[in-house]
């Protein structure tokens, strides 16, 4: 087990090295420049000389990347052009709006996506699988975006039962933060809902008809273990997989939704500055949601080596 | 005296998209206490829908046990739900499944032991810890080396032969009346075939348990048996004790059966004859002899009617309009 945790670290650390090179290549690549941004279209061009010269972008490309990620070794992520700010307290600031909504909407949509999905198949072909069903085709099908637009202008503006946008730390204000929650974290789980749930229901349907399940009927089990114990445990094999994959798709609504509603967290944030090619901003960013990304993948597979003993035995 | 079991005629269908297939079309039998029966038959003749509806493990729909009776005990367990407390307590209690494909039937996520004591537990009502000390026990009394070790490992780490064995302790476990074994060794290799089975007959033997063994090993029947049914197209073809059904098999399919399947304990060299036609499609059968078609006797029937299992022996019935046992019939076609 530890041997696997360490190979999968080191693995990991690797992946995020090679996802910021491409984020820092692909920053370059798409047009525009950051110094016409800052100084404005009548800049002239010994001032945008100048200024690149300060801010190194004269230098060569590889040289920028060594530059930029032995200063962040140094916990240096640079300075934001826009905000004028270090880059580093810019993060630190939003980041933990942005993982208080990802982990709400990750664990509440991962429970209902499997409750939902369970149900469906024990009661396969009844009205609640129908529902059900129905809801996990729509659902996966609707984007997030969508959702938070329709949800404001119902419950935010028509209804007016729901804050419209906004932030509230729940260490402030717990009532106001859970009620400026439900928008953005229906917005974010409803695709993900669907997706466990659809797994869950054809994973649960599949294992049924497995002979060990027939064997633990054939043992007498009440009906409730057969299914609960040993049904769902290796149901569960395939999906904790999904939750892993859902968790980047979950990320991306995630970021739409801070603009949407208005969220100081790092997805708003990155949008803004993507725009504004606020490159240091970025870079720093998907450093960070990278490594996040990742140290979650290794969460998940650390939980299916828990539930399947065939991997932690390899 | 009342027999442990008796399955009065026993029909199970199932609905497919292809039609109603009557999978057991009328099946009887009884099996006594302590007694070994063998039941043979071709491949999806019903054999296991016909031991599975016993303790209603049919899954249905698909399936569905449309009539009969399984007087167990004195009990008919049909007339119970099958998740009913007393079907739960006869599954696993009184009554064992030794399954065919070792390779599937245990849990990959739970260890061996675990799911021994979780019978153990249930029925016996042992405690943790004395579920545990009975689980080696049976481990060790089909013969898994280092078995208080080896109880912690998950079916993975078990190689076929043992996981069989291991699926033996588990239905032995908890001392059921009666253990039905649905070719227990035919996923193996030849040598654990032997192997097992000969630990599955010398448990049983000394636990004095029923058992009801589906095989198409003949020699294992011939051996321990002590009566045997034979299976054709969801029905019983030929039912007597075993020596007298291999001395003077009474059914054509019978001495086809016998013909075509090598025999352990029997001189080598013998020539194997397949049975030829195929199995009958059990969807929409005619009302004639459903062996009808492939009979190598045709010739010598001259009814065109469906026969009834009727006595030829003590104990021995045949399902067929000739008279053929009883003149050392098993020599017939040599
Ligand atoms: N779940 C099912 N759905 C539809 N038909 C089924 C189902 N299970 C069994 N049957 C049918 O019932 C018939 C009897 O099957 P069964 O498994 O009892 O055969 P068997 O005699 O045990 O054969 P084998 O020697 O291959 O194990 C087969 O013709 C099969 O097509
Ligand atoms: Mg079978």
């Amino acid at each position: 087990m530890l041997s696997f945790l360490l190979r999968r670290t080191i693995h990991t650390i690797f992946v995020v090295f090679i996802v910021t090179i491409i984020s820092f290549l692909l920053l370059h690549i798409i047009p525009g420049d950051p110094v016409v941004r800052i100084l404005g279209a009548h800049a002239t061009a010994a001032q945008i000389e100048q200024l690149r010269h300060e801010l190194g972008l004269d230098q060569p490309i590889l040289w920028q990347y060594i530059h930029w990620i032995w200063n962040v070794f140094h916990g240096d992520f640079g300075k934001s052009f826009i905000y004028h700010e270090d880059v580093g307290s810019l993060m630190l600031e939003r980041f933990p709006v942005t993982l208080y909504l990802v982990s709400i909407s990750l664990i509440l949509s991962t429970i209902i996506g499997i409750i939902g999905g369970v149900i469906s198949a024990v009661k396969r072909g009844g009205v609640a699988d129908s529902l059900i069903s129905l809801f996990a085709n729509t659902g996966i099908a609707i984007p997030s975006f969508w959702l938070g637009i329709v949800g404001i202008y119902i419950f935010g503006l028509k209804l007016g039962w729901l804050p419209v946008q906004g932030y509230t730390s729940p260490f402030g204000d717990l009532w106001m933060s859970l009620k400026q929650l439900i928008m953005p974290v229906f917005a974010t789980s409803v695709p993900n809902v669907a997706i466990v749930a659809r797994q869950t229901r054809s994973s649960m349907l599949e294992t049924i008809q497995q002979d060990y399940v027939r064997t633990a009927k054939s043992k007498g089990l009440k009906q409730r273990v057969v299914l609960y114990k040993h049904a769902l445990r290796n149901a569960l094999i395939p999906v904790v997989t999904l939750v892993g994959l859902t968790l980047a798709f979950l990320i991306g609504g995630e970021f739409i939704i801070e603009t949407i509603c208005n969220i100081p967290g790092v997805g708003r944030l990155l949008v803004r500055a993507a725009m504004n090619k606020d490159y240091l901003i970025v870079q720093g960013g998907v450093l960070i949601l990278g490594t996040a990304i990742c140290i979650i993948n290794l969460v998940v597979d650390v939980t299916y080596g828990l539930i399947d003993p065939r991997i932690r035995y390899k | 005296m009342a027999p442990l079991l008796e399955v009065k005629d026993l029909r199970v269908t199932f609905d497919t998209m292809n039609g109603l297939v009557k999978a057991v079309d009328g099946v009887s039998f009884t099996i006594d206490k302590g007694e070994i029966v063998g039941l043979v038959g071709e491949s999806g003749c019903g054999k296991s829908v016909s031991q599975m509806a016993i303790t209603q493990l049919v899954a249905t729909p698909p399936g569905k046990i449309v009539s009969g009776e399984v007087i167990f005990e004195g009990r008919d367990l049909l007339k119970y739900h099958p998740e009913s407390n007393m079907m739960r307590d006869v599954r696993g209690g009184q009554i064992g499944m030794i399954f065919q494909e070792p390779m599937t039937s245990f849990n990959p996520v739970f260890t061996i032991g675990e799911q021994i004591m979780e019978s153990l537990r249930l029925h016996l009502k042992l405690s943790r810890s004395a579920a545990r000390k009975r689980a080696i026990e049976v481990l060790e009394e089909v013969g898994i080396p280092d078995a208080s070790v080896r109880i912690n490992n998950y079916p993975h780490q078990f190689s076929g032969g043992m996981r069989q064995r291991a699926m033996i302790a588990m239905a032995l476990s908890c001392s059921p009346k009666l253990v039905i074994a649905d070719e227990p060794t035919t996923a193996l290799d030849v040598t654990t075939q032997a192997q097992v089975l000969d630990i599955m007959m010398k448990m049983v033997e000394h636990y004095h348990n029923a058992l009801i063994i589906v095989t198409h090993n003949l020699g294992i029947i011939a051996r321990h048996a002590q009566r045997i049914n034979v299976m054709y197209a969801g029905r019983i073809v030929e039912s007597g004790p075993s020596e007298e059904v291999f001395l003077n098999p009474g059914h054509p399919y019978t001495i086809a059966l016998m013909k075509s399947v090598p025999r352990l304990d029997e001189k080598r060299g013998r020539q194997l004859i397949p049975i030829s036609g195929i199995p009958p499609n059990l969807i929409n059968m005619p009302p004639i002899c459903s062996f009808k078609p492939r009979c190598p006797m045709v010739d010598a029937c001259q009814s065109l009617s469906d026969p009834e299992l009727r006595p030829v022996g003590k104990n021995h019935s045949v399902r067929c309009h000739l008279n053929i046992s009883g003149q050392n019939s098993g020599t017939i076609f040599e």
